[in-house]
């Protein structure tokens, strides 16, 4: 209910039952004051004579009609009410008395010496007034008929119904401007939830003002702790974005000084194991930098499919021949061979630099940890469906069993490590992981033939849905 | 080969290894440090720019802006440490032709360098497959080793010898073959491949090791045996 439709109401329903109540009150207060005036007049007319008259021929009594149907043409009226008699134990003296109501009757026989009660008689209400005159006799009590003065209730609620009417417009005219600050506050409120750059507005001068006040310095205050967070934010990003490319320049030339040293040192020489050792260290170095840039912005959307993503359209066939040929140069002094077989073209819309991300990491994990004289394929091949998929295998120490499905979890290192080497977060497969699950495709490890690990990466959509 | 590559690059230790690693492949290169310098050149001598992205005065997206404004077609390759998928898809729509991650080895640049250049097709006009001392002749359905027919290859054989030529040095997966190559009414499973191609290997005769075993994966044709594989 609005505001001021609830004014309104409550207006209604105070206003009108008092009203009511008011006007009926002043209906007794004025039936009482004509009945004790009545009360009086008849006390003065059977004064002394005109009730030894009464008392010897009530049924005459008073002279009545013919003086009355006399004054009867005059306007309003007669001064003089209809008078009629009644003996002590309340019996009319005329058969054309009006009969007594029963509370009058009650009354006088209480011992009241004024009763009346509001009768109908004729069109229009009058009030049947009772006085006592004598304690005995035939006229003990004198019953005057007096019409009615009081207007008809509805008559006296008119001006309290009128003054409630306008006292509801004034509730609801003056309650507009209100209203409408409210809803302008609401609205200003709500936009500035929905990031909108709003000013809170501040009207007038009374609470509304205060709340108003109240919520644009609450705003004020936590859009300033929000764009002290944004900044912060920015200028890390910013900081990752630069320290990632200002690192990935020495470790380009650091890997080539690395691979010129190695390529001039004598075969088997302890120079050459160093240089190898460093280039390996340096290209472990830019792969983590990578992935830990990938994981922030991963980890910066929620972690649902297809957020943090932006697809594009690309080969996938030219992408993994691009990643084979970046692993051939560590693969190679590893001693381990690398391999890599495409169908020509194989396009799909995916998010390019997360993709290629995943599947350097595991290519890069299978030559991590294969061994002198390994090697390691990667097969894409289209799928009926218009997915595809994409193999990773090595013949490495391969992960046991029970490990297998636990690959990719993030900060999970196969117990293996024993076997496998011990450097490493896993962060690289979790990566792997997550891009897939990002993108709706699977990720799944198996055990290679006869040994060797096997990660299998698969799209049931065209297009890499 | 003999094409001029323009290198724009501002790091001074970087550029001296790429220009090192393009010269050693035998190109001729032209190292520009500054972009604004970059901006002014000719690009008409050029078969390929290798361009930084981040360079002082002129941000290389601007500079390739630049270039494709006026029209230049010069393939531009781009050198890019930026792990935004965005900032990659703006400068290939910005008309750039490929790009290159840092860090890279020397091997991967040239790769994709000599990928650039040699877009046309190596395929002659005469329709046959040249792989070494191979030619197949798709079409006349004729394998020849040094010029000499070799006799009574089968179908099969022929087509996975033609199919492995379509891409000389790469792998194809076993299944691919077999989905290519063998009647798909009989039958055809990896190992019957395996058996065809030993025997187009022994048909062969000493280019029969040209057909080589890719472990993991099925089979490539090369042109010469490697000393060390």
């Amino acid at each position: 209910m609005g505001l001021r439709l609830r004014l309104a109401v409550l207006l209604v329903v105070a206003v009108v039952p008092f009203a009511f109540a008011l006007a009926t009150l002043q209906g007794a207060f004025l039936r009482q004051s004509a009945a004790r005036a009545t009360g009086d007049a008849i006390a003065a007319r059977l004064d002394g004579v005109a009730h030894e008259r009464c008392e010897a021929a009530p049924e005459d009594w008073p002279m009545g009609d013919r003086f009355r149907r006399r004054r009867a043409p005059r306007r309003g009226p007669p001064r003089t009410p209809p008078l009629f008699a009644f003996d002590a134990s309340l019996r009319a003296a005329r058969p054309d008395a009006p009969p007594l109501p029963p509370s009058v009757r009650d009354a006088l026989a209480a011992g009241e010496e004024l009763a009346w009660s509001s009768v109908e008689h004729g069109p229009r209400p009058h009030l049947l007034v009772a006085r006592r005159v004598a304690d005995e006799g035939r006229c003990a009590v004198v019953v005057a008929l007096v019409p009615n003065e009081e207007r008809a209730l509805w008559l006296t609620l008119l001006p309290a119904l009128a003054v409630s009417l306008f006292a509801v417009l004034l509730v609801v005219f003056a309650a507009g401007p209100l209203v409408r600050r409210v809803r302008r506050l609401t609205a200003a409120v709500g936009r500035a939830r929905e990031g909108e750059d709003v000013v809170i507005p501040i009207e007038g001068r009374d609470e509304l003002t205060a709340l108003a006040r109240a919520l644009a310095e609450d705003r004020a205050a936590l859009a300033g702790k929000v764009a002290e967070l944004k900044r912060r934010d920015e200028a890390l990003t910013t900081f990752v974005a630069n320290t990632t490319h200002d690192v990935m320049i020495p470790l380009t030339v650091l890997q080539n000084h690395l691979l010129s040293i190695r390529q001039r040192s004598p075969d088997g020489s302890t120079e050459e194991e160093l240089a190898s050792h460093a280039l390996s260290e340096a290209h472990y170095l830019g792969s983590l930098l990578q992935n830990l840039s990938a994981a922030a912005k991963l980890d910066a959307a929620p972690g649902a499919e297809g957020m943090g993503i932006e697809r594009i359209e690309f080969d996938l066939a030219d992408l993994v021949g691009r990643v084979a040929t970046r692993h051939r140069t560590l693969a190679k002094q590893k001693g381990i061979a690398i391999e890599h077989a495409t169908p020509e073209r194989l396009m799909i819309e995916a998010d390019l630099t997360l993709v290629e991300r995943a599947l350097s990491n595991l290519v890069h994990n299978a030559i991590r940890y294969g061994e002198a004289g390994g090697h390691v394929a990667v097969v894409l091949e289209p799928r009926d469906d218009g997915g595809f998929t994409l193999e990773v295998l090595d013949d490495g120490p391969g992960v046991s069993a029970e490990d297998l499905p636990r690959l990719g979890e993030r900060r999970f290192r196969s117990a293996d490590a024993r076997t496998r080497q011990p450097s490493g977060t896993g962060l690289g497969l979790a990566i792997a992981r997550e891009v897939a699950e990002r993108h709706g495709w699977t990720l799944r490890f198996e055990a290679g033939e006869p040994r060797g690990l096997r990660a299998i990466l698969e799209s049931t959509a065209p297009l890499g849905g | 080969m003999s094409d001029r590559i323009l290198l724009v690059e501002d790091d001074a230790a970087l550029g001296k290894q790429v220009a090192e690693i393009l010269a050693r492949e035998g190109f001729g290169v032209t190292w520009l440090k500054d972009g604004d310098e970059a901006s002014r050149v000719d690009l008409a001598p050029f078969s390929l720019v290798v361009l930084d992205l981040m360079l002082p005065g002129t941000y290389g997206l601007d500079l390739l802006k630049r270039w494709r404004a006026k029209g230049t077609e010069v393939p531009v390759l781009v050198l890019s440490a930026r792990q935004d998928t965005s900032d990659k898809v703006r400068a290939l729509k910005l008309g750039a032709d490929d790009y290159v991650t840092k860090p890279f080895y020397p091997d991967e640049l040239v790769a994709r360098v000599v990928a650039r250049l040699r877009r046309p097709d190596i395929r002659r006009g005469d329709g046959a497959l040249r792989v070494g001392p191979l030619e197949v002749d798709v079409e006349g359905r004729v394998v020849r080793v040094d010029g000499v027919e070799v006799p009574e290859l089968t179908k099969v054989e022929l087509d996975i010898l033609a199919a492995l030529a379509k891409r000389p040095g790469s792998a194809f997966s076993r299944r691919a073959l077999v989905e290519s190559c063998l009647d798909p009414g009989k039958m055809g499973t990896e190992r019957t491949l395996d058996v065809h191609v030993s025997r187009l290997r022994k048909k062969l005769g000493d280019a029969g090791a040209l057909v080589q075993t890719v472990w993991g994966i099925g089979y490539k044709l090369v042109a010469e045996l490697a000393e060390g594989s």
